[in-house]
């Protein structure tokens, strides 16, 4: 908005940023800007701008429909497309000129464990170090000027170690994996349920990640015997029901919407130790799965209907939505299966 | 009815302090058995299967056209002395409901 009035901030997107010194470019598609700026804020748009990528007059079709990523790298600036790359010798300003041999492999980098392969996300010049993303990872890579220089050890790394916050560039933070099991739906529906945890858990900064649903055809298993519902004891219906876990992981967590239990309950969260479970029945609370998660996540029951995790039943939650407290999300963030994906 | 809903509202009900209500609160057990909630009348259903007197709101809840309370007379049945629960059992091993013939079983073998 700042730069381009006339767009909206929801169209804007940017593929590429390079550093030029005195200016800066910005590759959105086949077009780019010039801006003239310091080191912080957004500097002015120079006249003329936004103009065809065209103008950098790249050969073999080199990133005529955009670019990728771009490394300014002293009297160098690489430019990546797919997988490819050129290198251009040039100043602050202009195209500059291609270098011979390029495009070139993006292969020429050797970077391990298919980092990159297809082509990366971004590249940042950072002194003597370069940083290259693709996907959730990055690496970081001892160069000079020229050359593909050495990755440092220890990477490819995750991308969740730059701290963004939560939802910046994919970095998901916190995460419970959710599959969901539907044998009968909810009365309240699955997308309630699952949105109402969602929401309580994203308050307190705790991702949720619906990873798949599945309908089950269990007939024997819909009024699914619990027993007492004691953590850590299971019935032999309960074992048979959490062993369909397709598509889960170990750590994922797997919630069974039922007909009913028995004996008759909203939810109960036993499961065995290395298969972390709960069942949701069709007469529940919209905060039943959530209530039921949070067991699972080693939340304990408390006297307080304005909390979650309310021992007097969700029905009776007073104050929607529920709290979770500092000690509850302190202990949720403990568990094994909260992680940072 | 307070104390009756203070042991039926939890998402996991103690069921062993539903028996211990007394038969002072069958009355209210059978009011929500059969009320319009079909969560409450089945945890009801069950607790007045842990009350002694507590059979004929079983059988209410047996005669449910709702296939949720069925279910839960066939497993609170369990819990009745033998003739009443072979009454109960009697009908819901029939069931045309495959899941309430399945919980009968269960309660039968008991």
């Amino acid at each position: 908005m700042r730069w381009l009035p006339n767009i909206s901030e929801t169209q804007m997107t940017v593929d590429a940023a390079l550093f030029s010194g005195s200016r800066c470019y910005f590759f959105d598609g086949n077009r780019y800007i010039r801006v003239t700026r310091g080191d912080i804020g957004p500097g002015t748009v120079d006249a003329g701008y936004p103009a065809s990528i065209t103008n950098w007059n790249w050969p073999a079709g080199f990133g005529t429909n955009g670019i990728d990523a771009a490394l300014y790298s002293g009297s160098k600036c690489y430019f990546f497309d797919g997988n490819r790359y050129i290198r251009v010798t040039r100043g602050d300003i202009g195209p500059g000129t291609v270098d011979a041999g390029y495009p070139a492999s993006i292969t020429n980098w050797n970077w391990p464990a298919g980092f990159g392969s297809n082509g990366i996300d971004a590249a940042l010049y950072s002194g003597s170090k370069c940083y290259f993303f693709d996907g959730n990872r990055y690496i970081r890579v001892t160069r000079g000027d020229i050359g593909p220089g050495t990755v440092d050890a220890g990477y490819p790394a995750p991308i969740t170690n730059w701290g963004w916050p939560r939802g910046f560039a994919g970095a998901p933070g916190p995460t419970v994996r959710l599959h969901v099991k539907i044998l009968t739906a909810p009365s309240v529906g699955v997308n309630t349920s699952v949105q109402r945890m969602r929401e309580r858990y994203e308050a307190v900064g705790i991702n949720v990640e619906l990873a798949s649903t599945e309908n089950l055809n269990l007939p024997d298993l819909n009024d699914v015997d619990v027993g007492q519902c004691l953590r850590g004891q299971t019935t032999d219906e309960q074992d048979d029901l959490f062993a369909n876990r397709n598509n889960a992981g170990a750590d994922d967590i797997c919630a069974y919407f039922v007909r009913s239990t028995v004996p008759p309950g909203n939810g109960c969260a036993a499961h065995p130790d290395n298969r972390p479970a709960l069942v949701v029945a069709q007469g529940a609370t919209q905060w039943t799965l959530a209530h039921e998660a949070g067991h699972v996540l080693s939340l304990r029951h408390v006297d307080d209907n304005d909390r979650l995790m309310t021992r007097n039943g969700t029905v009776n939650i007073t104050n929607p939505p529920p709290n979770i407290v500092g000690s509850e999300v302190a202990k949720m963030l403990a568990s094994d299966y909260t992680r940072n994906l | 009815m307070e104390d009756v809903r203070k042991v039926l509202d939890p998402d996991e009900p103690d069921y062993a302090a539903a028996g211990e209500l007394g038969e002072q609160a069958l009355p209210h057990l059978e009011q929500l058995v059969r009320g319009d909630d079909a969560m409450l009348a089945s945890k009801a259903t069950y607790a007045a299967s842990l009350i002694r007197g507590g059979a004929d709101t079983v059988e209410t809840a047996a005669d449910s056209e709702d296939p949720v309370l069925r279910v839960a007379a066939a497993a609170a049945a369990r819990n009745l002395p033998a003739e009443r629960a072979q009454q109960v059992l009697r009908r819901l091993s029939d069931d045309q409901d495959a899941g309430i013939r399945k919980v009968a079983r269960a309660s039968g073998r008991r």
